[in-house]
């Protein structure tokens, strides 16, 4: 009887030694598995393969008193990743946008930013100026409205004293 | 136990850990939990550790009694969604999957629990019997008996499934 049947029939009799497993375990692996013995191989595959899952975290978290509840774990994750999510848009929005950081002060006007200050205040000046000057001429019917309802008074007073 | 003698000795079980917790708990992140929750009560008892014969079959064990205490809970709480929604594909994927990797995992998930735990401790992690024997509380005796029994088991399923695929190039 060949080495390696001698050495599977104690296999699967539970009968073998660690170091004979790894005998088992070296030829099955090889690309010299005699045609008998090739059903076996991708049980020998899968053990080697099994072995290969590792642990994804970068690191273990190394436990100090202000460990995380492992039962967080999830949660833990989604927050973090919001706020990985947020942070990046932050970021995103100040590389895109040159003005953030800028210490000074400007104004965007149709679409320009201007930063010259003695401008921006006298075109805001003439602005509310205009506004001043629509709203007087809006409020003019409201001022006519309450003089007709002064003049409307003395009739509203004598069908009072009729109704007396 | 030191914080250095604890990062060099009890850290780098993290692989073996998590890779024992998928088999029990069968979903990935409740193995990484379990990884993180079983470091986190070594951690506190660190100075017993010192006390232990052999840190891994020690570890392992403590694992296993976490995850099977993780399990009874799931039925406690009727956890039904969790149970259907495994990620480690079940016995029934059988039918569809044609590769034979495939087919040979789902013979050893589809082994009782103790036969399958006792076969991932030696085929896969390399423990001794007597190692085996303290993680999983059998005798020695007995830990034998699981193996061959697996193995066995195991071989007979691989000779059909060759069987089948013999009959149908016979027949094709």
């Amino acid at each position: 009887m060949d080495r390696i049947d001698e050495l599977l029939k104690k296999y699967f009799d539970a009968e073998t030694s660690l170091d004979e497993e790894k005998t088992l375990r070296n030829y099955f692996l090889s690309s010299s598995v005699k045609p008998e013995h090739l059903k076996y191989k991708s049980l020998f595959e899968v053990f080697a393969s099994e072995k290969m899952i590792k642990y994804t975290e970068s690191e273990i978290d190394f436990v100090t008193e202000k460990s995380k509840s492992p039962k967080n774990h999830r949660i833990t994750k989604w927050i973090s990743a919001g706020i990985s999510i947020a942070a990046v848009l932050i970021i995103a929005i100040m590389l895109i946008n040159p003005q953030y950081g800028s210490s000074k002060d400007y104004a965007m006007i149709n679409g320009k930013y201007i930063d010259n200050e003695e401008y921006v205040m006298q075109l805001a000046k003439s602005k509310i100026e205009n506004v001043n000057g629509v709203l007087s001429r809006s409020m003019k019917p409201i001022k006519n409205l309450s003089k007709v309802k002064n003049s409307l008074e003395p009739i509203r007073v004598i069908s009072e004293i009729s109704k007396k | 136990m030191d914080a250095l003698n604890y990062k060099q000795l009890i850290l780098p079980l993290a692989d073996m850990l998590y890779r024992f917790a998928r088999s029990i708990l069968k979903n990935d992140d409740q193995a990484k939990d379990a990884v993180q929750e079983l470091n986190l009560k070594l951690w506190e008892k660190r100075n017993y550790l010192d006390t232990v014969d052999n840190l891994q079959a020690f570890t392992m064990k403590s694992m296993r009694n976490l995850c099977l205490d993780e399990i009874r809970k799931r039925k406690n709480n009727n956890d039904l969604y969790e149970d259907l929604h495994s990620e480690i594909p079940g016995p029934h994927q059988q039918v569809e999957e044609n590769d034979m990797s495939k087919i040979i995992k789902n013979m050893i998930e589809s082994l009782p629990e103790l036969q399958k735990t006792v076969m991932r401790l030696r085929d896969i992690e390399g423990f001794e019997i007597e190692e085996i024997a303290t993680i999983t509380g059998l005798t020695n005796n007995a830990v034998t008996v699981n193996l061959s029994r697996a193995r066995q088991k195991i071989r007979e399923r691989i000779n059909n499934e060759y069987l089948k695929v013999e009959k149908n190039v016979w027949i094709g």
